[in-house]
Formats: structure tokens, sequence, C-alpha cells
């Protein structure tokens, strides 16, 4: 017997991973879209500390505390901007939450497709000097390659869980043979990462 | 990963209520994505209202978040929500304001009410054993 249709429940089952793109696709206002990704772009450092915080079950009473600073201070800090927060305030409260800040620069003409080949080379990087850590020692090298197994899954579990996301367009337009990327470890980090030497 | 999934009259009432309030909307929103984004932290619904003033607790696993911590003379608006934990997904219910207040809570009610039990035939036809594909071609 079918499921008797409820008026109530979900019948677009449209589902969203990003709150603007949910905005923007249900308002069809791209004005106040626009307005509100802007906001957002204005506070990443600071959702981002909420959000820990959050986990971390600290009140803002608790990081004012150890701040030094009143809680309505922290307050006024967590509804402005990111631009309004100092370097020595985001640091204090990121070690509050026991987060190393870690600063960075990237250029701005990098895509989101460069950005991960960066990761993966980050990631190739870290995994040589963990290499070098354990070298010579037995104990060490049999957890590395219980460790590294780890990675090799969830880098296939990620890479398979976007792949689904396309699955419907993939039968349309099938999708070119796989490309595989030599990285040089010789050459510059940067210039690897933009210029990967592409086999087929 | 966290995923959120209107339900059929929100979208109806996210476009009245950005259109007449978009000051208090943008407000709702923002809270909305910082809720959001706690979430996938991995925190528990409970946790997070308990640590952000903008967040209610409606009960019967309803939450809301409203237009606090901006400009002074907004109107009060509230997005209700129902954070499904084993399934990950927000349920975006309805946006009401302080007259809506006590009708939009209990039809948020009916709404959850219909959502666990949705969810929980799920759960029960994805535990069932798959039969066999071919009967005939066992030995």
């Amino acid at each position: 017997m079918n499921e008797p249709a409820n008026p109530s429940l979900p019948k677009t089952n449209r589902r969203y991973r990003n709150i603007v793109d949910m905005v923007r696709d249900i308002t069809k206002d791209e004005v106040f879209a626009d307005g509100l990704e802007k906001t957002i772009r204005e506070r990443v450092l600071l959702d981002h500390l909420m959000a820990k915080r959050a986990a971390a079950n600290l009140s803002q009473k608790d990081i004012a505390d150890r701040m030094n600073c009143s809680q309505g201070r922290i307050s006024k800090l967590e509804n402005g901007k990111d631009s309004q927060m100092t370097i020595g305030e985001f640091q204090q409260y990121a070690n509050i939450l026991g987060l190393e800040v870690a600063f960075g620069t990237r250029r701005k003409d990098i895509n989101i497709a460069q950005q991960v080949k960066l990761h993966v080379f980050a990631i190739r990087k870290l995994l040589h000097q963990i290499a070098d850590i354990s070298h010579g020692d037995e104990n060490m090298s049999n957890g590395l390659k219980v460790f590294l197994s780890e990675v090799l899954f969830n880098t296939v579990h990620s890479v398979v869980d976007v792949n689904r996301r396309f699955k419907d367009l993939v039968k349309e337009s099938p999708i070119e043979k796989p490309s595989i990327l030599v990285f040089d470890a010789e050459s510059e980090e940067d210039e690897t990462v933009m210029n990967p030497h592409v086999t087929r | 990963m966290w995923e959120s999934e209107e339900t059929s009259g929100f979208e109806a009432k996210a476009k009245k209520y950005t259109k007449n309030h978009p000051k208090e909307m943008a407000y709702v929103f923002q809270h909305l994505k910082t809720y959001f984004q706690a979430l996938c932290e991995g925190t528990q619904p409970i946790q997070i209202k308990e640590r952000f003033r903008f967040v209610h607790n409606e009960r019967n696993g309803i939450y809301a978040v409203d237009q606090r911590g901006g400009a002074k003379n907004l109107a009060e608006i509230r997005l209700y929500f129902f954070p499904h934990v084993p399934s990950k997904t927000l349920y975006l219910l309805t946006i009401g304001d302080k007259n809506s207040q006590s009708r939009d809570i209990n039809e948020c009610r009916d709404m959850v009410k219909e959502i666990n039990t949705r969810e929980e035939k799920r759960n029960e036809r994805a535990s069932e054993p798959e039969p066999p594909e071919n009967e005939s071609s066992i030995p």
C-alpha cells in the first residue's frame, strides 16, 4: 500500500550544504542573496570561532574570563565583522579553544581546483615528513602503514562521495579517462602544483 | 556532512519575509548559517542552543533562530527548524513573527511528527534483509 501524501512534508526535496545557496535558490532575490553572502564573507573567522566555542561547550563568559574582558566585549566581538577583531584577540580566543593559529596567503586568482592541487601537494609533503620520522623504527613504520591505509581510504571515500553528486550528469556526458598527476619533487612547490606534468 | 532540506511551505514564507523584513531576515539567515556550521562541527543541537543566545528551544526537537544581535527596533522574526541528527538533515520548517508564534509552533510539531514517522519507516526498510536476486540460480 502506498503511503498517503502529506502536504506538510517536503515536496521539492531540495537539499543544500550551503545556507547562501539555499537562500538564493528559494527567495530568487539576487540582491538580498548577494548582501547576505557579503555579510557572511565578512564573518568567516567569527563564525569559525563561534562554532568551535559551541563545540567546546564554552559560554561567552568563559571566553571573557580567560581573555580578561567583559562578557559584553565578547558579545560585541561575535556580533561584528572579522575586520573589527584584532589579530591578538583572534589568537587569544583561538588559544582558549585549544586551537593553534596558522596564517597563510595565496594568490587571489587561484581557483578551487588549483587549491585542491595545492592541498594534495601539502599532504604529500606531510606524509614524507611522517615517513622521515618513522625511518628505522619498526613499530612506527608498521603504524605508518596502517595510517597510510586510512589516508588512502578517506581520500578515495571523499572522491567517491563528490562523484556521486554528479551521477546523473555523468550519464549524459561521460567524463574523460582520469589523468595522473605527477609532481616533480625537485622543482619549486608552487610551480609544481600550478603546472603539474599530466600523463595519460 | 549536514544538509538542509526545506519543507513545502517554507519557500513561500521565506519569500514573504525576505521581501517584507529584509533587515531582520539577513540576521536570521546569518544566525542559521552559524548554527549550521556548529552542527557540522558535530555539536549536539541542545548544546548549540545553550551556547547561542539567538537560538530558542521550542521543544519536541524544534529550534528557532531570531534576528537578535543586530540593529535595534527590528521586528521579532523566528525561523523554525528541526535538526534530525541520525540523517544529518536540518529540516527548515517555517518562518513567523511574534503574532503567529503559537500557531507556527503547533504547525512545526505536526511536521516533525510526520518527519519522524517517515524517517522510522526509512530505517525499517533499510534494516530489512534484501531478498536474493535470483532464487533459481541457487544450486
